[in-house]
């Protein structure tokens, strides 16, 4: 019972885990504050995860009442809010997002008038909205696709002076390649990373970066990826504003994606082609020796630990493991490689003595009860064959140190 | 400036707190919502959902279900559920957007009574109140559809002991020890049978203020007494000036039992505490008046003198390692300036 689109059944709700809910991607943007408003209940999830991942000090709530719900009350109250908030505020953010939820969707309201206000009296700070509102995840882009989109429709315009011919893009364009649709900057030894840097660009991810100026910088990179399908609406956004050509590149698992996908990098910069064979052969023998440790043991792939869990399959079946199955809620939408005939929608949850598996994803270990797990969420920052190798590496790992959903759940605890 | 939280997380909400008060009971609990309430709960404030089977589940509520207000869609799901859960009774909680949208779950229950002749319920919280307040509700419904009539007088019946009043499921069970006759504890180690039989208890223990609507309405119907309050140790240790920051029970029973301290309550006042306030400007200026705090460590901000940290999920979601058990007085008066 984990699908509210099969058979018409309640949604089984997985704990949340991995602490990159929507306000922590925002908080990407560097120098920004959140300001929540919304009824109490909404921002609790948000403001627990900012406690224990220790970032609380850039999340604030404006709690609504029945009372400002019914008058209307509550939008000077959120300029109110919101200015004691930065008033409070040191160093002062240089960006302050009011972030409404599901009930803001149903009184259709018009925040652009308060965000004005707020502007006015702290000049210097951008004030935008964004949406937390999973009500409305059928009835336009998926939440994750629009919080991307939201973030960099945030940019200003740049200024006259930096102004180039074509509308909206900038005189001159920095050498600079910007990531986005992901929460996490790739590692410095990814090879998207490698060629870049060897084309002399520089690689940017704003999670990466302190300065609100490198959000700025956005508007005047030279070529935009987006690492996975949740970047695809920003990407074109920002090519429209900007101008700023994209590579829809997702992050997929299997060899040929990823040579294809580098081939393309280094077509768009112009840079030489690493050796891809060599990448190719080393990953796929790290891979091997990692099924043979693993032995027996069979894997459970769920599709929060990656939105291509067939890619991840055929490539890890390939190399040597045994795949139990693959479990996917709402999967047509979430993870777009996933054929719907050979995925498994799981219908009892287990409270069984663990059960001997390797499970990639922490909604299959807690819902199959695995002894082992590999704490990844959408793939934890790792792409490519670095991202590959890595994961072998945290599969050999769970193997020999067996972790259940619990026991992970309880040493994340301060 | 009231309402806004700079340093707290906000509480427990009142889905919460009614789904706590059934989790244990085989019924099958629909929280009315797109998902975000519902994994608000099973992550933060329901610490069985990692332990024991329950049956509480989202609708999966749409934008379009909302506008059009389709509650078909809302009784096809639990419906079609129970054909599979055979459960105790049907029960229905609020959230947020069914609260501005007006859904009317008193009717959307007695309509799904109707067609599957299970028991149902239908409890409009909001995601506003607090769960003080979702549970004590639940408690009154149940216990006033499914209490007999008297047939026994034996034992203590605990009413209000919540796994949110505690910091986890082993500080629940240690709770439990403190009442020696103990005949069932209502809504933690409890089934429905231990709530149909909750009218032959010869005293009512309440521990928290969710199970006082309940505890006198088995007073008004049987003449069950019931005491307020947690059997806690008389400290031995003196100590300066204290504060305990928590539920009003809880939080009054400690105070008295540490002796020189006043308690503050958080979220919905039975009149024991001297203090009821969750606003963090309020509190931070009844804090300034004591040496020490005892209260969870999200409190720590807003406390200048000795915070004794003592986590709760209703604060805290079970975040924090305990430090000290809330029921040992004498460890925690050890801690107090």
């Amino acid at each position: 019972m984990i699908s509210d689109n099969a058979g018409g059944l309640p949604r089984y709700c997985h704990p949340y885990h991995g602490g990159w809910d929507v306000a922590r991607i925002a908080l990407d943007i560097p120098e920004s504050r959140i300001l929540f408003v919304c009824p109490v209940s909404c921002a609790r999830i948000i403001c627990l995860n900012a406690v224990k991942y220790d970032y609380k000090d850039r999340i604030n709530v404006l709690a609504l009442t029945e009372d400002d719900i019914v008058s209307g009350a509550y939008e000077q109250k959120t300029v109110e809010a919101a200015c004691r908030v930065l008033e409070d505020a040191s160093p002062r953010p240089r960006a302050l997002i009011l972030y409404v939820s599901c009930i803001d969707a149903m009184l259709g309201n018009d925040h652009s008038f308060q965000c004005e206000e707020i502007m006015e009296r702290f000049p210097g700070v951008n004030c935008f909205v964004l949406r937390m509102c999973p009500i409305t995840r059928y009835s336009g882009d998926l939440p994750l696709v629009a919080l991307q989109r939201d973030m960099y429709a945030a940019l200003p315009d740049l200024p006259e002076e930096e102004a180039g011919e074509v509308p909206g893009g900038p005189r001159e364009r920095e050498k600079t390649v910007v990531f986005i649709g992901t929460n996490i900057a790739p590692a410095e030894e990814n090879e998207l990373v490698s060629v870049i840097k060897s084309a002399g660009f520089k690689a940017l991810h704003i999670q990466a970066s302190e300065s609100y100026d490198d959000f700025l910088a956005v508007r005047k990179a030279s070529l935009v990826m987006s690492l996975m399908p949740f970047g695809s609406s920003a990407a074109k956004l920002l090519k429209e504003r900007f101008g700023i050509p994209f590579i829809p590149y997702f992050a997929k698992y299997d060899p040929a994606s990823i040579r294809k996908t580098v081939q393309d990098l280094c077509t768009a910069l112009g840079a030489p082609l690493p050796d891809m064979d060599a990448m190719e052969a080393e990953t796929i023998d790290i891979l091997k020796k990692t099924a043979e440790a693993v032995g027996d043991t069979e894997l459970i792939i769920d599709s929060t630990a990656t939105l291509f869990p067939d890619a991840l399959r055929e490539t890890l079946k390939a190399a040597g493991f045994k795949i139990a199955s693959v479990l996917a809620d709402d999967a047509a939408r979430t993870a777009p490689d996933v054929d719907s005939g050979s995925i498994n929608v799981p219908r009892a949850r287990s409270y069984a003595p663990s059960r001997d598996a390797i499970a990639i994803g922490m909604v299959a270990s807690s819902f199959e009860g695995t002894s082992k797990s590999v704490d990844i969420f959408y793939d934890s920052g790792d792409w490519g064959h670095q991202g590959l190798r890595s994961l072998a590496g945290r599969i050999l790992e769970a193997a020999k140190a067996p972790k259940t959903a619990e026991d992970i759940r309880k040493e994340a605890r301060r | 400036m009231k309402d806004l939280y700079i340093d707290l997380p906000p509480f427990a909400p009142d889905y919460g707190g009614a789904c706590e008060a059934m989790y244990e009971l085989g019924g099958l609990v629909l929280i009315h919502d797109a998902s975000g309430c519902t994994v608000n709960y099973v992550s933060f404030d329901e610490p069985r959902w990692h332990d024991r089977p329950g049956s509480v589940f989202c609708s999966g509520l749409t934008e379009i279900e909302a506008v059009m207000g389709d509650d078909e869609a809302l009784i096809g799901k639990a419906l079609r559920a129970a054909e599979i859960l055979e459960p105790s009774f049907i029960a229905y909680v609020g959230s947020s957007v069914p609260m501005v949208v007006g859904t009317d779950f008193e009717g959307i229950a007695r309509e799904t009574e109707e067609r599957s002749g299970i028991p149902s319920f239908g409890f409009d919280c909001n995601g506003i109140r607090s769960y003080v307040h979702g549970a004590g509700r639940v408690l009154l419904a149940l216990t006033k559809r499914f209490c007999g009539e008297k047939t026994d007088s034996r034992g203590t019946l605990v009413l209000g002991q919540l796994p949110l009043d505690d910091n986890g499921i082993e500080a629940s069970e240690r709770l439990k020890s403190l009442f020696p006759d103990l005949r069932a504890s209502i809504s933690f180690g409890c089934g429905i049978e231990d709530l149909k039989e909750a009218q032959n208890a010869e005293k009512i223990a309440v521990v928290s203020a969710s199970g006082l609507p309940a505890a006198e309405y088995l007073r008004g119907r049987y003449g069950i007494p019931f005491e307020v309050g947690l059997p806690l140790k008389q400290a031995e240790k003196d100590h300066k000036k204290t504060l305990v920051i928590g539920e009003d029970v809880r939080a009054a029973s400690l105070a008295k039992a540490l002796g020189n301290a006043d308690g503050l309550d958080l979220f919905s006042p039975s009149g024991l505490c001297r203090y009821h306030s969750a606003s963090e400007d309020e509190i931070r200026r009844i804090a300034a008046d004591y040496d020490n705090v005892v209260a969870d460590p999200c409190f720590r901000p807003l406390v200048k003198g000795n915070l004794v940290p003592l986590p709760t999920i209703s604060v805290s979601g079970g975040i924090f390692k305990d430090t000290v058990s809330a029921f040992d007085t004498d460890a925690i008066a050890a801690l107090l300036l």
